[in-house]
C-alpha cells in the first residue's frame, strides 16, 4: 500500500532542495519583496523612535506609493474599495516609542468584503516607512491606497485583511515591523535574482501589534502591556481595535510570523477563539461582549469574568456540505501535460490537467459565495486530481464557466468510472435576500465522461 | 544532521535532508493533533498535515529556537491553518504551490486503513473516555490550555474540569494497564 504521508515526505524534499538551489538562504535572516529590493538604497536619517522622534512628522518626506501587489478588479477575489463608502481613519494608536501614529481604516468593498487597512498615519493618510530595509531605507512615508488589497481573500503583504460581513478578525504579532510592512511567505515566491536579505532589527525597533474586528456585540478588549493586563473600548459598529506596544516583553515562538483568528458573530452565539494559544503567550487576552442584556468574556482577564455562550472556533462546523444536487451537465476536458510535470508530481506519465466545465446556475456576485470544484476518487489506483478549487470571482447567471483544475493526475481507465468531479455552488452566510440560494451541488462529471480537446470521447475506457 | 540532532537543529540548519527528517518524526505527532480536531475526515488531515509542513518549510528561517520548541511552532501553524480551514471551508494550498508540490493522490479507504494502523493506543484509549473528560484531558494535558480558559469556554467551574481531567486521566491509566 501507498503510504500518502511517505510520499508527502518526499515532496516535501524535493521542495527543500528546490528552495536551496532557488535562494540559497543561510543563516537568521529575513528576506524582503523584490520591489523593495530594487529601491535605491539611499541612507536616512531615521525619523522614528527614540531620540530622533523629534524630527518625526512635518519632516517626512514621501516617497512612491505601496504598489498593489496585484491588479485587483471588482469583480474578482476581495473585489475594490467602493467608491464614496464612508472609509475614513477610524482607531488611532500612538507609537509606544515616540514616532508618528498608527491607524486603521475600514471599508467594504463591491464584492461584500470588509477590508482592514493599518499602517502609519501623517497628514491624515495611512502608509509604510522606508525603515529597517523596507523601501531601501530611503527615510519616507509611502502611501497605502485603499485600492492596495490582498490578491486573494484573507492577507497580503502589507496590514490589509479582509473579511466578509459578519465576519470577525483578530490579527497579532509579536514583533511587527515598524515601518508597517508586513513579512508573509509569498517572500519565497519568484526570489530576486541577487538575493539581498536583512538582519531582523533590533528589539527596539518591532513592536508588538494587535488589531481587528470583534463584532457589533463586542465592548472591550483585554491585552497584556509590559505592565500588565490593561482594557480598552473597541469602537464603532465593527467592534473595531488597534494597539500597538513595545516588542520584547511577549515571547511568541517565532520571531517573525503573525497570528489571525477568524470567527463569525451570530445571534446568541460568538463564534470567536480569543488568541489564547496553549503554547504561546499572546498579545490579545480576552474580549467582552454584550449579549443581549448581559456583560460576558471570552479568554482571560477581562473585567468581566462571567463567560460568553462561544463555540469552539476551531471545530469544523462550516464545512457548507450541500444537502442536494441539480444534476446538471458537467463537462471534463483533460489537458496533457509534459513528461517533465508528471515527473515533478511523483506521477506516471502521460499525466493530466482537468478542465470543468458547466453553465451556472446562479449568480455569484460577493465573496460570500463561490463555485467550488471537488475531486472525488473512491478506486485505489489511479489518480486523484486534488481535493478542490474555487473560481473567487463573480459570474453571470447562466454563464458558461470553464476552470482548469492545479493538480495533475494519471488517468486510471478501470477506475475512470468512479472518479469524478463535482461543482458544488456554496453560499457561506446562508441565504439571504442578497443571496438567496442555498449551498447545492450543481452536478458530477466522471472521468469517463472526459473528453480531449479535440472532441474525442477518451478512448479505452470502460 | 543526524537523527540524534534536536527538532530544533534539524529546522533551522539542517537543510533540507534535516527537513526530512523533522518530518518523519513529527508528522505523526501533527496528524494526532489534526486528527483529534477534524475527526473521521483523514483526506482533511492528510490535507491539513501537508500544508502544515509545506508552510514549515517555507517559513522555517523564521522559527526562532529562543523563543520555544519546533513542536510548538509546528502546532501553531497547523492550528491556525485548521481555524482558516474553518473560516474559508477548504484547506489552504498556497504554500503548497509556491513550492510546486501537488496534492496526494490516494483512495479515501486507503487512507482510513493508514488512519486505522497509525492511531496510537493512547488515542485509541482517548476516544474511548466519556466526551467531557476526553476535551478536558486533550485541552488540558495535550494541548496545555490553562483550567481557567478551558472552564470558561465550557461553562463550568475549574474544580470541575480539574475533576474531569483527573478522571480522565486515571480512566486512561487503567485501559492502557489492561491492554498491556
Amino acid at each position: 500500500m501507498r503510504d500518502p504521508y511517505k510520499l508527502l515526505g518526499r515532496q516535501l524534499i524535493a521542495a527543500a532542495e528546490r528552495l536551496e538551489a532557488h535562494a540559497g538562504v543561510n543563516g537568521r535572516v529575513r528576506s524582503w519583496f523584490s520591489h523593495r529590493l530594487n529601491a535605491s538604497a539611499v541612507a536616512a536619517v531615521l525619523v522614528l523612535g527614540g531620540g530622533a522622534a523629534a524630527v518625526a512628522a512635518t519632516g517626512l518626506l514621501s516617497g512612491s506609493p505601496v504598489e498593489p501587489e496585484v491588479k485587483l478588479t471588482p469583480v474578482t477575489g476581495n473585489g475594490l474599495p467602493i467608491a464614496g463608502a464612508p472609509g475614513g481613519l477610524i482607531v488611532r494608536a500612538a507609537d509606544p516609542k515616540g514616532g508618528i501614529p498608527w491607524g486603521m481604516r475600514l471599508f467594504p468593498t463591491t464584492r461584500g468584503q470588509v477590508c482592514v487597512q493599518v499602517g502609519r498615519e501623517h497628514n491624515g493618510q495611512l502608509g509604510q516607512l522606508g525603515v529597517d530595509s523596507a523601501f531601501g531605507d530611503d527615510g519616507r512615508f509611502h502611501v497605502l491606497a485603499p485600492d492596495a488589497l490582498p490578491p486573494g481573500y484573507g492577507g497580503g503583504s502589507s496590514h490589509v485583511e479582509c473579511v466578509l460581513s459578519g465576519q470577525t478578525l483578530i490579527f497579532e504579532d509579536a514583533n511587527a515591523d515598524r515601518s508597517a510592512v508586513r513579512l508573509l511567505p509569498e517572500e519565497f515566491r519568484e526570489p530576486p535574482k541577487n538575493p539581498k536579505h536583512r538582519e531582523i532589527p533590533p528589539t527596539d525597533n518591532l513592536r508588538a501589534l494587535a488589531y481587528g474586528l470583534l463584532g457589533p456585540h463586542a465592548v472591550s478588549v483585554t491585552y497584556r502591556t509590559p505592565d500588565g493586563l490593561r482594557t480598552i473600548p473597541v469602537r464603532g459598529r465593527e467592534g473595531a481595535f488597534l494597539i500597538v506596544e513595545p516588542a520584547g516583553y511577549i515571547k511568541s515562538p517565532s520571531l517573525v510570523g503573525a497570528s489571525i483568528v477568524g470567527g463569525q458573530v451570530t445571534t446568541g452565539a460568538l463564534d470567536i477563539a480569543v488568541p489564547m494559544q496553549q503554547h504561546v503567550s499572546t498579545l490579545i487576552s480576552a474580549a467582552t461582549f454584550r449579549v443581549g442584556s448581559k456583560l460576558c468574556s471570552l479568554g482571560t482577564g477581562s473585567p468581566i469574568h462571567a463567560a460568553c455562550p462561544a463555540h469552539r472556533a476551531y471545530e469544523p462546523q462550516r464545512w457548507f456540505t450541500p444537502t442536494r444536487s441539480l444534476h446538471a451537465p458537467v463537462g471534463l476536458t483533460l489537458l496533457l501535460q509534459s513528461p517533465g510535470a508528471c515527473k515533478a508530481a511523483f506521477l506516471l506519465d502521460p499525466c493530466y490537467k482537468g478542465e470543468v466545465e458547466f453553465s451556472a446556475p446562479y449568480a455569484v456576485t460577493t465573496a460570500a459565495t463561490d463555485y467550488v470544484i471537488q475531486s472525488h476518487a473512491e478506486c485505489k489506483i489511479g489518480g486523484r486530481p486534488e481535493s478542490g478549487w474555487a473560481l473567487e470571482r463573480d459570474v453571470k447567471r447562466h454563464q458558461l464557466v470553464r476552470t482548469v483544475s492545479l493538480g495533475l493526475f494519471v488517468l486510471a481507465p478501470s477506475c475512470a468510472a468512479h472518479e469524478s468531479f463535482e461543482v458544488t455552488f456554496q453560499n457561506l452566510h446562508g441565504p439571504s435576500p442578497a443571496d438567496p440560494h442555498e449551498s447545492v451541488v450543481i452536478g458530477t462529471v466522471f472521468m469517463s465522461d472526459a473528453r480531449y480537446p479535440s472532441g474525442a470521447r477518451v478512448t479505452g475506457l470502460q | 544532521m543526524s537523527a540524534d540532532s534536536s527538532d530544533e537543529e534539524l529546522l533551522v540548519a539542517g537543510g533540507a535532508h534535516g527537513f526530512a527528517l523533522l518530518y518523519e518524526r513529527r508528522y505523526p505527532l501533527i496528524r494526532g493533533y489534526l486528527r483529534r480536531r477534524v475527526g473521521s475526515h483523514p483526506d482533511l488531515v492528510l490535507d491539513l498535515v501537508a500544508e502544515t509542513f509545506a508552510r514549515a518549510l517555507e517559513r522555517r528561517e523564521q522559527f526562532d529556537p529562543q523563543r520555544g520548541t519546533a513542536v510548538g511552532w509546528l502546532v501553531g501553524i497547523a492550528h491556525h491553518l485548521l481555524l482558516e480551514a474553518a473560516r474559508k471551508g477548504r484547506v489552504a494550498d498556497a504554500s503548497r504551490r509556491r513550492l510546486g508540490m501537488q496534492r496526494i493522490v490516494v483512495a479515501d479507504e486507503q487512507l482510513e486503513m493508514i488512519e486505522r494502523e497509525s492511531s496510537s493506543e493512547l488515542e485509541r484509549s482517548l476516544m474511548g473516555l466519556p466526551r467531557d473528560q476526553r476535551e478536558a484531558v486533550e485541552r488540558r494535558v495535550l494541548e496545555e490550555e490553562p483550567y481557567a480558559v478551558i472552564a470558561a469556554q465550557i461553562g463550568c467551574s475549574e474544580q470541575i474540569v480539574r475533576k474531569r481531567v483527573s478522571r480522565g486521566l486515571a480512566a486512561l491509566r487503567r485501559r492502557m494497564k489492561e491492554s498491556a
